[in-house]
């Protein structure tokens, strides 16, 4: 997702500009492709519901983000009460693209789900720190130590890699 | 594009997505919702203009009963909606046009039962910019008399300091790298100084003695440390170690180390309250340990472990406060609040329900969470209500959406739909049962922190061409409670008509502790049921007319005159306040079943006292929450006794 605009756009455009970012990279932090695809579709369904307030603000695009990020972690929070739903993930949880070393994947996909997000939505949708903490719920400082922290593990790997 | 590493890494592993179709079907599952809403029950909107015109019309009944007209209705269902507007030069009576009335009617207020009074709420708040500058001045903190945030030069973040006492502000840095997130607590302000990114260096300022010093290089997480009473803590930061929290107390430069060294540890979180610390460690995925540790004693317990919710906000530093520790667990089918209480070791559930109860805080009484419904899926939905739950009468109220924080001591609480650039922040007396809303028209409020007495935020202009935040600070003015300050003179006087009229509006009273008010000292004892007490048949039948049946509680009064003439009291001019029915004191009988003198109308000379036993009536599943002073006039609008 680019830099949030302010002009006004239909609830199409922005689907059209944002949908496969916004699924990529929450696939990323979920680890599964069909568990964001169903968050950020569940929050595209919410803002043509409401897009007559939400067309007002001048950060549509936000809002999107947050729910679908809100959407993501609920699921996530679900699946531990959803035991069948689990096994179903577990059995279709896609590979990363081949060109990551199964290492450094395993590795990223180990570190809590707060420093998968951080991350997915820092480095692949190219947000700001106060845009992620916006979209997270959580302050500027906090996304900056969950980046950190998930830096750290990883940097090891990285190097080697 | 941020081209670092780990950046390169995470885009390569974007798996491919298709989005053929998936418009359409959002498209058609959006217009198919719209249907729906049309052809089926009727839109929210509509129902609570259906229910405000039932209201109108109910309270045109009552108030035609009463002798007065529309016009006096019409005032009144203008002060019901009266919303606070910040100008340049402080805090005025925004009285709303219908438009905005019906916005704030269908915002937090009016739909969870919160009255947002006039009278008081210009004379409670006061608002001031702290900061006018055209910089970023961001993320304030406040406790006691000192503000302290974080301001960008320029070049870098700096912390500044404001002492409410002096009026003073202070730059505590001035170099080339971030300082970032401070905190304060009594004299001493920590933040964290360092580049961007990390690692963080603790540095700790001493306004007694203006020394600042380090307290850990390097070794510190963004932003979660906390700091209270005589103790700072933080978890620290090694490779090869994690799980290790690091306690100092400051007035002895003590050290302690918490934990470390197991392997299992992936996380770790630690609040302290100045005594304990709450140490949360994460053992596996979503599952974590909470552990809390003794500094007097220094021995340690786990007091929960298993499906707890591993959310640790930065800014939510109130997990353990009051003797009491907080947090949100799965019941394995959805989210939980769960409280420990330390003096007796015990465990309460405070919610069992279906919805998802999650980020609870905890203040003197009450506690605060946020509750998101489950969609059908079992999936927490996307939208939050801020649930607040009073501890000691176990009652649990909606105070609007969005993202809630309460003050340690109890008194207030606020929220706003958004945590950052929020059109609205709302600030919630708890003794009073008043909703503010403090943010001015045209700015976004951010990151908001409420402390005793005072809510703290910075905000945004909208459609401002420079980037510039300052600090606001809203101020509450000498309020509730059973303090020793004195209130002063209330200048509100009950309304025209024919018959006695009773008007709470003064302080709330804890139980048993002594108000010290203007004139007077007064204590409520905690209500206590009457079950034989003599309610007369008329007052009866009133209430069973209405299909409730009342019940009779009486207090134990205590009024002393602490002035040098003579104090008029009354019965009539305490109020209990319960869950869903409240009045004002009876006498029905000269002393109550179990044998009290019962308090009535009378003359206290200065100097003198009397102790007495004030009837109230509840409906009968009621509890009592709350007694408030009122004032009570005579037919002839002569106040005869009110609080000062």
């Amino acid at each position: 997702m680019g830099p949030l605009s302010s002009t006004p756009v239909t609830p199409e455009v922005l689907f059209h500009r944002h949908y496969r970012n916004l699924v990529g990279a929450l696939a990323v932090a979920s680890g599964s492709c069909e568990l964001a695809a169903d968050a950020v579709q569940d929050a595209f369904l919410e803002l043509c519901k409401r897009w007559d307030r939400i067309s007002g603000y001048e950060k549509a695009e936000a809002w999107l983000m947050r729910v679908a990020v809100n959407r993501l972690r609920s699921e996530q929070r679900s699946i531990r009460r959803r035991a069948a739903m689990l096994l179903r993930l577990q059995e279709r949880h896609e590979q990363p693209a081949p060109a990551v070393p199964s290492a450094v994947a395993d590795v990223f996909r180990s570190l809590p789900a707060r420093q998968r997000l951080a991350c997915s939505l820092f480095y692949i949708l190219d947000l700001s720190l106060e845009e992620v903490a916006d979209a997270m719920g959580i302050s500027p400082g906090a996304v900056g130590s969950h980046l950190h922290r998930a830096r750290t593990s990883l940097r090891p790997l990285l190097e080697e890699w | 594009m941020k081209q670092d590493e780990l950046g390169r890494v995470l885009r390569q592993m974007v798996p491919p997505v298709d989005e053929t179709g998936i418009w359409e079907k959002i498209e058609s599952q959006a217009k198919s919702a719209h249907r729906e809403e049309g052809n089926g029950k009727p839109k929210k909107g509509g129902k609570r203009l259906a229910l405000r015109f039932a209201l109108v019309g109910m309270a045109m009944i009552v108030l035609v009963a009463l002798g007065l007209g529309a016009s006096a209705l019409l005032e009144h269902l203008r002060q019901d909606r009266v919303v606070l507007v910040i100008t340049e030069d402080g805090v005025s009576d925004g009285t709303t046009s219908d438009d905005t009335a019906t916005e704030v009617a269908g915002g937090s207020p009016a739909q969870t039962h919160i009255t947002a009074d006039s009278a008081f709420a210009n004379r409670r708040w006061s608002v001031a910019q702290i900061t006018d500058n055209n910089v970023m001045d961001e993320v304030p903190v406040a406790q006691g008399n000192l503000l302290a945030w974080r301001a960008h030069d320029t070049h870098d973040y700096e912390i500044m300091t404001f002492d409410f006492e002096t009026g003073t502000t202070s730059q505590l840095t001035d170099n080339q790298v971030d300082d970032w997130e401070p905190k304060v607590y009594g004299s001493h302000v920590v933040w964290m100084e360092g580049e961007r990114g990390g690692p963080w260096t603790l540095r700790l300022y001493d306004t007694n003695t203006g020394a600042t010093r380090q307290i850990a290089d390097g070794t510190v997480r963004y932003g979660q440390y906390q700091l209270k009473g005589d103790l700072l803590v933080w978890p620290h930061l090694q490779d090869g170690i994690i799980g290790e929290v690091k306690v100092l107390r400051l007035s002895t430069g003590e050290a302690l180390t918490i934990g470390g060294g197991d392997a299992e540890v992936r996380d770790v979180f630690a609040r302290t309250d100045g005594r304990y610390v709450l140490v949360a460690t994460e053992t596996g995925q979503e599952s974590w340990d909470l552990l809390l540790y003794d500094t007097a004693s220094g021995t340690q317990e786990k007091i929960a472990g298993g499906a707890i919710v591993g959310d640790w906000r930065y800014l939510d530093d109130r997990r353990l406060a009051d003797g009491v520790v907080v947090w949100s667990a799965s019941d394995g089918h959805d989210e939980e609040i769960f409280l420990y209480e330390i003096a007796s070791g015990t465990t309460t559930q405070l919610t069992n329900n279906e919805v998802s109860d999650i980020e609870p805080e905890v203040g003197r009484g009450y506690v605060l969470w946020a509750r998101s419904p489950l969609q059908s899926d079992g999936s927490s939905s996307a939208s939050r209500e801020v649930i607040l739950y009073d501890r000691r009468s176990t009652h649990e109220q909606i105070l609007g959406q969005g993202y809630g924080r309460l003050a340690e001591d109890g008194t207030l609480a606020i929220w706003s739909e958004y945590p950052q650039k929020a059109e609205e922040l709302w600030v919630y007396d708890t003794d009073r049962a008043e909703a503010t809303n403090l943010a001015e028209a045209g700015s976004q409020a951010s990151w908001p922190d409420v402390v005793e007495g005072r809510v703290v935020w910075y905000r945004e202009l909208t459609g401002a061409q420079q980037p510039s935040a300052e600090v606001m600070v809203a101020t509450f003015q000498p309020t509730a409670g059973t303090t020793s300050r004195e209130y002063t003179m209330i200048d509100w006087l009950p309304g025209q008509g024919t018959k006695p009229m009773y008007v709470a509006g003064g302080p709330a009273l804890n139980w048993g502790e002594v108000a010290t008010l203007k004139g007077r000292a007064v204590s409520v004892g905690e209500p206590i049921e009457d079950s034989e007490a003599a309610i007369p048949l008329d007052e009866t039948n009133r209430w069973t007319s209405m299909g409730m049946q009342p019940k009779a509680v009486y207090s134990l009064v205590t009024i002393t005159n602490t002035g040098n003439t003579a104090l008029t009291y009354d019965a009539a001019e305490f109020e209990l306040e319960g869950n869903g029915s409240g009045s004002n004191g009876r006498t029905y009988s000269d002393t109550t079943s179990d044998g009290h003198q019962t308090l009535g109308r009378g003359t206290l000379s200065p100097g003198e006292s009397v102790e007495g036993a004030v009837y109230f009536i509840l409906r009968d599943k009621d509890i009592p929450v709350k007694v408030r002073l009122g004032a009570a006039a005579g037919a002839t609008r002569v106040v005869f006794a009110s609080w000062q």
